[in-house]
């Protein structure tokens, strides 16, 4: 079976090489990377609207095209947020958060560049880290994918949600009734087997059920358009910025020099990446926090040296690795950008999960292939563009908030060519909005949406094939016994730090 | 005030659990109503316990002299911010409906621009600079067929 396997896969990596032959697919990968920067350059708008954005768009485009021009966006967006975090103190995306603690420092002390060229430089050979792990790891999953019947895809959804309802947000019982709403909106509309409609309140509009790309961009980018202008954009002071080719060079020889600390950073970061619903920024803080723990100056750290900022730049592109290979091969998202990801792959036709590590295993690969060469050439781009890419950061909200409102609202009529889709739009901004700030999840929601349909027919297939009890399979036993002890830990933790208290 | 609102959110979320269900169990076919029933219910479960776990921390904080009741309280300008905006995202929304695209959107960038202080020449600048972005991006390069409104119909 392994040969077979290893013959399969053969070719599939053959056939996810011969796309780059092609004029088509580097344009789109191009227009990626610079999508990817502009938001990654951007302070507040991250992967995650990027991806948000690009959504609707997806109907010109084929799987072909439109996963690679996914993980450019990614790929280029992690490496460039370090740029402003380094430079500005400013974070670009979230993930870039940990990069600042030693980063902005050593910028102060004269050494920008030299932070830069290491941030850079870490980030790309992190993601190509990632991706070689990934790509290890696929032969491994190969045979476990395929012992995966309808129960235990049922348990891995199950498990996916509660990952994600859990680990996101800051309440897990929030967490948890936001996956459900979500499971709740996926089913309005038809019912595909017994032909009952469920809460269309009688309108035609519903009868296909609720739009997603107009759900998503309203969870998504309408509470980031209100927070931008009332909280402001982000007021970054581009001072002079000095930025000598010899700092760089001795930024990227740093990573070589701490090749220790830069492996292990990013194979912790692809780990952490491969935990559902646990995300980019967490990973980065947690490798941060073992480089200083196993640091000979743990001292040092937070005051301006080079391996504060080698540790979680190799992680936050590494990560994306791990993240893929769940995401794809599960369909259980590694992060909120892969919930957005796995949305646009049922917009597509494409089911995630098993197919893609089967049926779809050169579409993966080719996935796995984009974000290696985009983690290199991105890395390479943004070494050159340092100082012109930290000042698009001083983009006034005045002029931003307009224009991705009004990309935001066409990107929500496109898909469906129907007006009735703004209002779902507005309706879905002002849940997120008000989600939000109670701090439901909104990610949790999302996902519920997106893998309802598809748990609920895994359900009735369950119950046809192994009757009721099908959860009392070995393997999906397993599945939703480690669902509960994640559901479980966070109470389980809080009760026992009260009591010390 | 934190805990108030999660009182309120939990209340909702089991009310709108409860809707649910009444209507789920109304439907017709057991196949068809045997998932809305599955979800509703661990929604009524969480949110009870959300409820009792939220009043239990007001209460010991009231015991300790309120000092947790304040949590961190938005300003009303910040409040006032939201919904102006969200006001001309809706406005934005009702004039695409009745104009269409291409008239509502330099509206909007007006209203906007000028609702920031932005100046006039700026802002109808602005203005013009988006509304070609809008029509040579997605009516030219992408071919989409932007809604013409109800007006122009």
């Amino acid at each position: 079976m392994f040969e077979v396997s290893y013959q399969v896969m053969l070719g599939a990596f053959t056939q996810a090489l011969s796309g780059y032959l092609s004029l088509e697919f580097w344009l789109i990968i191009f227009a990626g990377l610079i999508i990817g920067m502009l938001f990654g350059a951007l302070p507040g708008l991250s992967a995650l609207v990027a991806l948000t954005m690009v959504t609707p768009f997806l109907f010109l485009m084929t799987p072909e095209t439109a996963l690679p021009f996914f993980m450019a966006i990614i790929a280029a967006n992690y490496t460039t947020g370090s740029i402003a975090a380094i430079l500005l103190n400013v974070p670009g995306t979230t993930v870039n958060a940990a990069t600042l603690l030693d980063g902005f420092p050593m910028t102060v002390n004269g050494k920008g560049d030299r932070a830069l060229g290491a941030a850079l430089t870490a980030s790309g050979l992190g993601g190509t880290v990632g991706v070689l792990f990934a790509l290890i790891m696929i032969p491994f999953v190969f045979p476990l994918i395929l012992a995966l019947k309808s129960p235990e895809m049922f348990a891995l959804i199950l498990m996916g949600l509660s990952c994600v309802g859990v680990l996101t947000g800051k309440s897990p019982i929030k967490g948890m009734i936001s996956a459900c709403f979500g499971l709740l909106i996926s089913i309005v509309g038809i019912h595909a087997i017994t032909g009952v409609t469920r809460f269309t309140f009688g309108t035609v509009f519903l009868i296909s059920g609720v739009p997603l790309v107009p759900a998503l961009l309203g969870l998504y980018c309408v509470p980031e358009m209100l927070d931008m202008d009332v909280k402001g954009g982000i007021v970054a002071n581009v001072k002079d910025l000095n930025l000598s080719v010899r700092g760089v060079i001795e930024g990227c020889k740093d990573v070589f020099r701490h090749w220790w600390l830069f492996l292990r950073s990013a194979v912790l970061g692809w780990i952490i990446g491969a935990i559902p619903g646990v995300g980019g920024t967490t990973a980065v803080f947690i490798v941060y926090g073992q480089a200083k723990q196993t640091s000979k100056h743990p001292e040092l750290f937070g005051t301006g040296i080079v391996e504060g900022v080698i540790a979680p730049e190799s992680a936050n592109n590494a990560k994306e690795g791990g993240a893929l290979l769940t995401s794809m091969a599960l369909g259980i998202p590694g992060s909120l950008e892969w919930v957005v990801i796995l949305g646009s792959l049922l917009l597509l036709g494409i089911r995630p999960g098993p197919d893609m590590i089967t049926k779809h295993l050169p579409l993966t690969f080719q996935m796995l292939l984009v974000l290696f060469s985009c983690n290199v050439i991105g890395a390479f781009i943004c070494i050159l563009l340092a100082s012109r890419l930290a000042k698009i950061a001083t983009i006034s909200s005045r002029i931003l908030l307009p224009v991705i409102t009004v990309v935001i609202f066409i990107g929500a009529f496109a898909e469906e060519e129907r007006i009735l889709s703004l209002f779902v739009l507005l309706i879905f901004g002002l849940l997120g909005f008000v989600m939000e700030k109670l701090d439901f999840s909104r990610a949790a929601m999302l996902l519920g949406f997106i893998l309802g349909d598809l748990l609920e027919k895994y359900f009735f297939l369950s119950v046809g094939s192994a009757g009721p009890l099908f959860l009392l399979r070995p393997i999906s036993l397993s599945i939703i016994l480690l669902t509960l002890v994640v559901f479980l830990y966070n109470s389980v933790k809080n009760l026992l730090l009260r009591r010390k208290g | 005030m934190k805990n108030k609102k999660d009182i309120y959110a939990y209340s909702f979320c089991m009310v709108l659990a409860l809707v649910i269900m009444g209507v789920s169990l109304g439907m017709e076919q057991f196949e068809s109503k045997i998932f809305p029933l599955l979800i509703s219910f661990p929604i009524i479960v969480l949110a009870v316990s959300g409820l009792i776990s939220t009043i239990r921390i007001s209460e010991k904080a009231s015991t300790a002299g309120g000092a947790s009741e304040s949590g961190k309280v938005s300003p009303k300008s910040w409040s006032s911010g939201y919904a102006a905006v969200y006001t001309l995202f809706f406005c934005y929304f009702i004039a695409i409906y009745g104009l269409g695209f291409m008239i509502a959107t330099p509206l909007f960038v007006l209203a906007y621009t000028k609702l920031r202080e932005m100046k006039w020449s700026a802002s109808i600048g602005f203005c013009a600079a988006v509304t070609a972005l809008q029509y040579g991006v997605f009516v030219l390069a992408m071919n989409i067929d932007l809604y013409p409104g109800l007006l122009f119909e």
